[in-house]
């Protein structure tokens, strides 16, 4: 999932299928602990319960949505905003906390699926409306996953699970170019689809805005062409996009064809919620601080607020420092430094504490001592191959040994590469390079600009090599929690690609392509994938630095405030939200 | 410029040969330079300024023992672990004033915690280097070509002219922006980058001195030294660079210290926006720019750096100022 933040634009593309199957087992659980404000409250429970109807939430945003087309986007945080006008067959039932839970919503029930995962089978429930007056069908739920072929339009959203997963000939360009497509079969209730290959992860793509209805063929206006769907998209959810002023802002007020009954997910309260695009970090900060705006969508508070909040606890109170599905990493290349201590050495030698203070501090991340995140199946709090010593400042002494038996005892020289422009990595850079040259170990630094930094920079194999790229900065969270979502695309040898290759490393090892590949089946347990994480260690190509944290600011007056944890990393999940009916 | 008579000598050739048949015993015509240094050294302001502008030379070149006097090193870090002078979760330094003490004189940096001492004293090498070889890249081309131009007239001049104006209504800095955004693509040596800098400040500036070195000369060829020269058969490159040129020194000079502040303001600028010298190298537009993020909690972090630059722009802009009043005391600010 694409993250904004300052610095690090976080991708992740082509997941499949994962371990457990939490959304077709689990019993719905009801929301954790409610009540008051104070600090982290939001995280895994509800601050300010209330059922007060009414009132305008007010939110502010850095920058617009790559797209309000619910098949065209693909940040977080604009996937959170998704969630007030659009629904899909699959939902998020339980957002907050550490382990998100999902739950039928356009559907009755979580689906049936055939025993190796390649055939899954919903029915929709009745009544469901447009806010148009117009019925939602079975023919557009398919229409809406259809358009995600037509990747010459439909360019920005999570194209690549759908194309990788459901069966389709290979000249198929979506609807406006090759009509329908024949492995989806609609009823006048229940839709079917086809898959290409077992993906027992399926309803995790259900529930994606990019599985949300579109009207069948009347999308768009004249010719129906798509590519204008996302300024005015038609509402399948309780709020609609009424007003829509490109770069400036956006509004949405209730959708009178959307029912509470039909919908087990949301629990509006709110009549409209205004988002106003305010490019000022700082004049964010002070509309927050002052009470004029609810909540910022996209990001982490500023530096000015943030420092309010830690050092004012009538402010902390209303705050939150969640930890989030995501780790900022240094893939260390065995291109470039073939031997493997010579890579430990970097990995003994690197000041991770100071790292996390590069990365913005201890409220943007804790030190990581393995890649796989909190909330992802084979998280261990406690693993950590190569212990960085007491203030995680570092095992001299252990690099230094590392050296010796990689057979360069003096240290040696490479690149690291980073993404520009950036606050961050210069940053960054410099505490690595500090913190390297303690044992002689000299880096000089290699930019690319983000447009090509992941696709063809650190993205090419190739181009690894021919720069002579020994490290490169890097961040992975993934689309969806499970452990084949966060590792498949960052360690499956099958899927090295010569560009936009996210597994940076060319990481093919056979212990973790076959835990890997028994996944989509759902034959790979949580242990398979505790196990995976250690071997990715044992190869020292991903030297995992911190575990992301955002911090948040909740206004005072607003009510049912929650985490999303499951889709915008922990930022408020504002469908619910209302402000006490002013 | 044209020099008034009466006061002093023009220097030419020519001239100075007139001048060895008439030298009197008792009055001893003063040269340009020493005229000018005595109107210059009565103008205090001017001299302060001269002052700080030799100050921060010195810093620069000393810049690594002064530090080690000072006991700083502007690469270390106190981010974490014992020796921290960084509150944790905000990012900032702890104590006053942006962590001024008896061992930080002008505090240390976010997120960092580096001596911002120290950095502004590199920041004042590159600062000086920059800008002092693009003021000179400026100077070899300007001159070269404005004495030319306006030496031949004509075709000549009309050429160099026309591709002067084409350049002073160039956006400079998108160009500069985007040329080291491509050149960086090729190459991130450090080198590589100075030498881009320095190009693109100094050869988009050579036409401002260009003009002014022409419009001089048009005037000086028709001197009545420069014909006496050419009746004594003296050739085109001989009275360019011996009866012209001389007279060039002081508008040089004087255009020289103005230029060199614009090309710290402008090394500063591209430094700010992202494409100025690499890391770890410290740049005072590069501290600025990230001083930026922090100006609210942190306003030390912006003002040393700004002060810094704002007193070595003022320097030479005075100093500048002053010598050309001390050699020209006729023309108008």
């Amino acid at each position: 999932m694409k993250i904004k933040r300052k610095g690090v634009v976080l991708v992740s593309l082509l997941a499949a299928t994962a371990m457990a199957l939490v959304g077709c087992s689990s019993p719905t659980t009801p929301a954790t602990t409610s009540g008051a404000s104070s600090f982290n409250a939001a995280i895994a429970g509800i601050v300010n319960p209330s059922t007060v109807q009414g009132g305008t939430v007010k939110l502010l945003t850095s920058t617009d949505c790559d797209s309000w087309d619910p098949q065209n986007t693909y940040y977080g945080w604009c996937w959170n905003m998704q969630r007030l006008f659009t629904r899909s067959l699959i939902g998020y039932e339980k957002v907050n906390g550490s382990k998100p839970v999902l739950a039928p919503d356009l559907a009755t029930d979580m689906g049936t699926h055939n025993a190796d995962f390649t055939k899954w089978t919903y029915t929709l429930r009745k009544g469901l409306k447009y806010s148009n007056g117009a019925d939602i069908t079975p023919m557009d739920v398919k229409y809406g996953v259809e358009r995600l072929f037509a990747t010459d339009i439909i360019n920005g959203g999570p194209s690549s699970y759908f194309l990788a997963t459901i069966s389709h000939p290979a000249d198929y360009l979506g609807p406006y170019k090759s009509g329908d497509l024949t492995s989806i079969v609609t009823t006048a209730s229940t839709i079917e689809f086809n898959l290409s290959t077992s993906y027992s992860d399926f309803n995790y793509l259900m529930a994606m805005a990019a599985s949300a209805p579109v009207p069948y063929k009347v999308e768009g206006g004249t010719g129906f062409v798509g590519a204008d769907y996302g300024k005015q998209p038609v509402s399948s959810g309780p709020f609609v996009l009424t007003k829509y002023v490109p770069t400036q802002s956006v509004t949405f007020v209730r959708n009178k064809f959307w029912k509470q009954s039909t919908d087990k997910i949301r629990k509006p309260v709110a009549n409209e919620i205004d988002l106003t695009i305010d490019s000022d970090e700082n004049d964010i900060d002070s509309k927050l601080s002052a009470g004029t705006a609810d909540a910022r969508a996209d990001l982490d508070v500023g530096t000015t607020l943030k420092s309010k909040i830690l050092t004012n606890p009538k402010i902390k109170v209303n705050a939150d420092n969640p930890t989030t599905a995501f780790t900022r990493y240094m893939t260390v290349m065995p291109s470039v430094i073939t031997n493997v201590y010579c890579r430990q050495a970097i990995f003994y030698a690197a000041n991770k504490a100071e790292l996390v203070q590069a990365f913005g501090g201890t409220t943007s991340g804790v030190v990581a001592g393995s890649m796989t995140p909190p909330t992802i199946a084979g998280h261990s709090a406690s693993a950590n191959m190569y212990d960085s010593g007491k203030d995680n400042t570092g095992d001299i002494a252990k690099a230094k040994a590392a050296l010796v038996k990689c057979g360069q005892p003096n240290g040696f020289t490479t690149k690291v590469a980073y993404s520009t422009p950036s606050q961050l990595a210069p940053k960054v850079f410099a505490s690595l390079q500090t913190a390297l040259a303690r044992v002689g170990i000299k880096v000089t630094e290699t930019t690319s600009a983000a447009s090509s930094y992941y696709s063809t920079f650190i993205g090419s194999p190739t181009n690894i090599v021919n720069q002579g790229i020994g490290i490169a900065l890097a961040a992975w969270g993934a689309d969806f929690p499970t452990g084949y979502g966060f590792w498949n695309s960052i360690a499956n040898g099958a899927d090295i690609v010569p560009t936009g290759n996210t597994n940076y490393p060319s990481l093919n090892d056979p212990v973790i392509n076959k835990i890997l590949d028994a996944a989509p089946n759902g034959k790979s347990t949580d242990a398979d994938f505790r196990k995976l994480d250690d071997q990715v260690m044992k190869d020292a190509v991903y030297l995992p630095i911190l575990f992301g944290k955002s911090l948040y600011y909740r206004n005072p007056r607003l009510t049912n405030v929650t985490s999303d944890n499951a889709l915008a990393f922990g930022l408020y999940d504002f469908v619910n939200v209302g402000t006490g009916g002013k | 410029m044209s020099l008034p008579r009466g006061e002093l000598e023009v220097v030419g050739e020519s001239e100075k040969l007139a001048k060895k048949t008439t030298t009197g015993t008792s009055i001893v015509g003063r040269s340009l330079w020493s005229i000018a240094w005595r109107r210059l050294r009565k103008d205090r302001v001017a001299m302060a300024a001269g002052v700080v502008i030799i100050l921060l030379v010195l810093i620069a070149i000393f810049a690594d023992q002064l530090s080690a006097l000072y006991g700083q090193n502007y690469l270390e870090h106190h981010a974490v672990g014992a020796g921290s002078l960084l509150d944790p979760a905000t990012n900032l330094p702890t104590g006053t004033l942006g962590g001024i003490s008896a061992s930080h004189w002008f505090g240390v940096s976010p997120v960092l915690g580096q001596d911002i001492m120290t950095q502004l004293m590199q920041g004042a090498r590159v600062s000086l280097v920059i800008s002092g070889l693009a003021t000179a890249l400026s100077l070899i081309i300007g001159v070269s070509l404005g004495l030319i131009a306006g030496f031949y007239r004509g075709w000549v001049d009309t050429i160099i002219s026309r591709v002067m104006d084409v350049l002073l209504s160039f956006p400079t800095l998108l160009l500069s922006l985007s040329l080291i955004a491509v050149v960086s693509i090729l190459s991130n040596a450090v080198f590589v980058r100075f030498a881009i800098i320095i190009f693109v400040l100094g050869f988009f500036g050579w036409p401002y001195i260009g003009r002014i070195v022409r419009g001089q000369v048009l005037s000086l060829r028709e001197k009545e030294f420069v014909d006496a020269a050419r009746s004594l058969g003296g050739g085109s490159g001989w009275i360019m660079a011996r009866e012209i040129m001389p007279n060039l020194i002081g508008p040089i000079l004087v255009y020289t210290s103005l230029t060199i502040p614009t090309n710290m303001l402008g090394e500063a600028g591209l430094s700010y926006l992202g494409v100025g010298v690499p890391p770890p190298i410290p740049s005072w537009g590069q501290m600025l720019s990230d001083a930026g993020n922090y100006f609210q909690v942190d306003p030390m972090y912006l003002i040393f750096p700004g002060l810094v630059i704002f007193i070595s722009v003022l320097a030479f802009n005075l100093f500048g100022d002053g010598l050309r009043d001390a050699l020209d005391p006729k023309s108008t600010r």
